[in-house]
């Protein structure tokens, strides 16, 4: 329902911007809204929305796009899809890594976590365990990459706090980190390598 | 076209990270959003919108250009940019005058500049 309304936000463009954008837009929000949250992404179309047809000078396309668009958000609100406090965390978001708590490690990392990398594309696969033992972290992990080769190793360096968890891992293209944050009972980050790519 | 670089100073915030994420590799309007994200540490992020919005601009002006890099397994959906030598230049010269503000910032601010190390 969100991805038609969103469809309905990009139609409302004037139609040479919507030629050329508006497919790899709707691609973006296909890889990216599952996770980021579809807030951001309606706010920003509105505002597209409206420079576009403010560029253009077309005041009463604006006022029929912005009424249009109202509407539409209105739907939205009432469908629940935009929550009160939306928060965007786009994949590579440096999550808050606060020191561990002095009541102790927040036990809701323990487990088997698994995902798809979402950059560039769907490419790779992630696996993780974690485990807290009197307060000490220990992981083990397996990453498929794009390539399809698997890498297996041990998570170090395990840091929880909050709702964000990082670990660094060995891998072929050196120490790489990961970096996630609990939202809504899912792990959501991202992967940095040394060489600063971000998956 | 406009081709007085000049004219175009000073870059918005959007204009200056999607030229800077264009300078090194071309890349598609995704990996754009996620380079501008990395190098500003997460700091400014661009929707979709927004994106396309100064993409188009760039275009216009002929600082960016659509390249026709495709790969097998590539959304046809997606399309690759790069950065045109009009765009770069303009990026060198938006480059040079932050030079110059953060200079005089450190002077007024009496901030050390940065020493290399040995």
């Amino acid at each position: 329902m969100t991805r038609w309304l969103y469809r309905c936000l990009l139609r409302l463009h004037p139609a040479s911007f919507r030629e050329q954008y508006a497919g790899e837009m709707l691609w973006i929000y296909d890889e990216t809204a599952a996770y980021a949250g579809v807030g951001a992404f309606f706010s920003d179309g509105l505002a597209s929305l409206a420079r576009q047809w403010v560029i253009r000078g077309g005041a009463w396309k604006a006022a029929a796009g912005g009424l249009g668009a109202f509407v539409m958000f209105g739907c939205m609100l009432s469908m629940g899809a935009i929550p009160a406090r939306h928060v965007y965390i786009p994949d590579m978001m440096e999550p808050d890594l606060p020191v561990l708590a002095s009541s102790g490690p927040p036990p809701q990392f323990n487990g088997h976590w698994a995902g798809n990398f979402l950059f560039p594309g769907p490419a790779g696969q992630m696996e993780f365990t974690l485990t807290e033992n009197h307060g000490v972290w220990s992981g083990e992990l397996q990453v498929r990459g794009a390539d399809g080769v698997v890498h297996r190793g041990i998570a170090e360096d395990i840091r929880a706090g909050g709702n964000s968890i990082s670990f660094r891992f060995p891998s072929n293209r050196g120490e790489m980190i990961y970096r996630g944050r609990m939202i809504q009972g899912k792990l959501r980050g991202y992967v940095r390598a040394a060489d600063g790519r971000v998956f | 076209m406009n081709d007085d670089v000049a004219s175009f100073l000073p870059l918005s915030p959007a204009i200056l990270h999607i030229l800077l994420s264009l300078a090194g590799e071309e890349r598609h309007g995704y990996a754009i959003m996620q380079e501008v994200a990395r190098q500003s540490d997460g700091q400014y992020k661009l929707g979709p919108g927004t994106l396309y919005d100064n993409l188009q601009k760039l275009v216009n002006h002929g600082m960016v250009e659509e390249s026709s890099r495709r790969s097998a397994d590539d959304d046809p959906r997606r399309r690759y940019y790069r950065l045109t030598s009009f765009g770069r230049r303009v990026l060198t010269a938006e480059i040079a005058r932050l030079e110059s503000v953060i200079r005089e910032a450190r002077a007024h601010l009496r901030i050390p500049s940065p020493r290399r190390a040995l």
